[in-house]
């Protein structure tokens, strides 16, 4: 036998055996750079999951929070659920109240513990509160792998915006006197100065608080001394024995933790002017001779320039069909009964270089579906009925609606030195916006209304409502700001806003930059934020007037008498002396100093909700040390 | 090749040394199916690893713009009870046919 034979396959198997390795080892490698992928693909996940359940479980704590304050401050709560699973984009999660099975001083340790029951869930997140800030744990979880994120964020003071502390019906920084009146809530000084809270007459119903390390004991008013309670003339709060005995003693007097610091919010900048539409050249259009209307129908069947256009009998302009026209005239008059027509369908742009003015009759209509959009650079004054899809004027003369019902059904955006409407008949809007700059007066009389403003901008030297009525169209996206730049005041029995929509007196605001008085009475009804950036400006709530909103303020002097009413977030005069003679405010008041007399009565009811009103611009806060919000993620 | 050498000093060829030709082609079939599949094996991992890295390198990309709220976004509502919490499911593609998916709730 020849040793040698099949060594050559020993061999060959050998290389084979060693091929084999160096390739399985390749595989090995191979396979693990891919399974790390994988993992890295399911871990991406699993994070974007854990992140997207903070996210979900941030506004849910939003939202509980707003019917419930302290929800949270004992609870654990759990949401668990999938994302991939969504259906039309409708999302299903549960939750669990944990808070008797977890440890709040350990919810991680609770929540690793649990981990392998939240597996079959995406999205797994635990929320729970401490004393500054809310804490979330969120697991995600993508095939075998699981991230899990932890989160805590603080809201902080907010020292950028947002609500100042409406806590107490009444505080008064400095002083507070009642000598006849009701007050139902708490009141409030930052005052530690012997007699600075004076209650001779009256009733509180909540506690009084004091200035930091006040004393908070209770002093004879007026010398009465001796004569059956503790005294104490250092005391802040003065008063009456019989006082004392009736409902005083029964009240908590307590101490502010910190002084409160009430800012005025930032008045905003006025509102910019509009910007209109260039007018066409007349060299490059068709010319045309005037139109002279006569007493029988003339019909415009072509655009062009017309050197004037004065319409006695009927004037109709054709777009016979789906045209756009534009005309180019130096003026429009309609001096008769017209009519002046707009045949549809299509589109009229009438440009009028300067004037444009009706008698007080007649009418300008739409027919077969035109739309009509009018662009003035001169005066513009109306006395007909009236109907266009756009109305612009831009103008250094006046605005006049004397009679008859304009009626825009787009958008009105108006610069003129005045506007004024009275007479009779209204401006309708139709949902549509509205906009007027005016370098002298707005002014509504004869108790003539401009009405369904989708979105409104007033924004006048001198704003008076004499005697008329400002509306919006129905709906929670309409609203309405007013500038005020000079003077702002409301004859008798005008409104603006006077509607009985919810959150109604979110949707307008009025700024008033000037410094004279500005009253709220005989009759007024105004819903909306009140804004007044003078310390000079007086503010008069007197009799009859009725504010729905918020009142703020930089006044030195404020006045509410006369049975007047505020159903308000806040009578916010921080740097004020509020004289409350009569009349009722349902809310709060903040100011520096406060007297209250003739039977006036303040009521901070138990359903007290500043957020359902609008507190407008940057606001610094309530407190010297406001805790700064802040956001923290960990793993 | 093996050589033997006789008392004469001629070298002389012993006919029964050495391979068969069909051991060395047995051998040969063997060697090569082992190169071939080690080949395949090579060309196999190569793309494996290079489809790894492409994925790697775009998943790393396509996460942060996810971050940043970029890729497709659809309307959502997460209801938990009573609460619903309005927001938008943003989806962004990564490889050839894979997608990360994260929420965002709307008014932020």
């Amino acid at each position: 036998m020849n040793r040698r034979s099949g060594v050559i396959l020993g061999i060959a198997l050998i290389i084979f055996l060693v091929i084999s390795i160096i390739g399985a080892a390749l595989m090995t490698v191979v396979m693990s750079k891919a399974r790390q992928t994988n993992d890295l693909e399911k871990r991406t996940q699993a994070y974007f999951f854990a992140r997207s359940g903070v996210e979900i479980a941030r506004e849910y704590v939003n939202e509980k929070r707003k019917n419930d304050e302290q929800f949270f401050d004992e609870k654990v709560i759990v949401l668990q659920g999938d994302l991939s699973s969504e259906n039309n984009g409708e999302l299903s999660f549960d939750f669990q109240d944990v808070t008797n099975v977890w440890s709040k001083e350990d919810v991680r340790a609770s929540f690793e513990a649990s981990a392998s029951s939240f597996r079959n869930h995406e999205v797994v997140t635990a929320i729970w509160r401490n004393s500054e800030s809310t804490n979330f744990l969120s697991s995600g979880n993508a095939g075998n792998m699981t991230r899990t994120l932890a989160f805590t964020c603080s809201e902080g003071s907010d020292p950028t915006g947002g609500l100042p502390e409406f806590d107490m019906a009444v505080f008064a920084k400095t002083d507070f006197e009642i000598t006849n009146g009701s007050i139902v809530g708490s009141i409030g000084t930052e005052s530690t100065v012997a007699g600075s809270v004076r209650i001779m007459n009256g009733s509180i119903t909540g506690g009084i608080n004091v200035g930091p390390n006040g004393d908070t004991g209770v002093g004879y008013w007026s010398g009465n001394k001796n004569k059956g309670f503790s005294v104490n003339e250092g005391a802040v709060v003065q008063s009456e024995e019989w006082i004392w005995n009736q409902w005083l003693k029964f009240r908590t007097i307590g101490t502010l933790s910190e002084p409160r610091n009430y800012t005025l919010p930032d008045m905003p900048s006025l509102y910019p002017d509009p910007v209109f539409q260039s007018f066409p050249v007349q060299s490059s259009m068709e010319q045309h001779s005037e139109i002279n209307g006569s007493w029988s129908k003339t019909t415009v069947t072509e655009e062009g320039y017309f050197p004037s256009i004065l319409i006695n009998g009927e004037v109709e302009v054709d777009l016979r069909g789906n045209q756009s026209f534009t005309m180019l005239t130096e003026s429009f008059k309609l001096n008769n009964d017209g009519p002046f027509t707009v045949k549809g369908p299509g589109r009229l742009d009438l440009f009028v270089n300067d004037n444009f003015s009706t008698v007080d009759y007649g009418s300008i209509r739409l027919t077969d579906g035109a739309e009509l959009y009018i662009h003035v650079n001169g005066s513009f004054e109306v006395g007909c009925n009236m109907s266009a899809t756009g109305l612009y004027v831009n103008s250094n003369s006046s605005f006049l609606h004397k009679n008859g019902k304009l009626s825009i059904l787009e958008e009105a955006i108006i610069k003129s030195s005045s506007f004024k409407s009275r007479g009779g008949g209204e401006i309708d809007l139709h949902g549509g916006k509205f906009e007027v700059h005016t370098s002298d007066f707005f002014e509504i009389d004869d108790g003539r209304s401009i009405k369904n403003i989708g979105t409104g901008i007033v924004r006048a030297r001198n704003l008076e409502i004499k005697n008329g009525h400002i509306s919006l169209s129905s709906g929670s996206d309409k609203s309405l700001i007013l500038f005020a730049e000079n003077t702002y005041s409301m004859g008798s029995d005008s409104s603006i806003n006077n509607s009985n929509e919810d959150e109604a007196a979110k949707r307008v605001a009025l700024y008033y930059y000037g410094s004279s008085p500005v009253t709220i009475g005989g009759g007024q009804t105004f819903i909306g934020t009140v804004h007044s950036g003078s310390p000079e400006a007086q503010l008069n709530m007197t009799e009859g007037g009725k504010i729905v909103g918020t009142i703020i303020t930089a006044s030195e002097d404020v006045i509410i008498s006369g049975g007047s009413q505020a159903n308000v977030t806040a009578v916010y005069a921080p740097n004020a002396h509020v004289e409350h003679n009569n009349g009722t405010v349902n809310g709060a008041i903040v100011c520096d100093t406060y007297a209250m007399s003739g039977g006036a009565s303040v009521n901070r009811l138990g359903d007290f909700d500043p957020t359902d009103f609008v507190f407008p611009g940057s606001f610094n806060g309530t407190s010297d040390q406001n805790s700064e919000a802040f956001e923290l993620w960990g793993e | 090749m093996s050589a033997l050498t006789t008392s004469e000093g001629r070298p002389s060829i012993n006919r029964s040394t050495g391979f068969s030709f069909v051991e060395v082609l047995i051998a040969l079939l063997i060697i090569i199916i082992s190169v071939v599949t080690l080949m395949n094996f090579l060309m196999t991992a190569l793309r494996v690893e290079d489809s790894a890295s492409a994925i790697s390198e775009d998943l790393l990309v396509k996460s942060g713009k996810l971050e940043e709220g970029e890729g497709n976004s659809k309307q959502a509502t997460v209801t938990i009870g009573d609460i619903d919490i309005p927001g938008v499911i943003h989806e962004i593609g990564y490889g050839r046919t894979k997608q990360l998916i994260e929420f965002k709730r709307s008014g932020q």
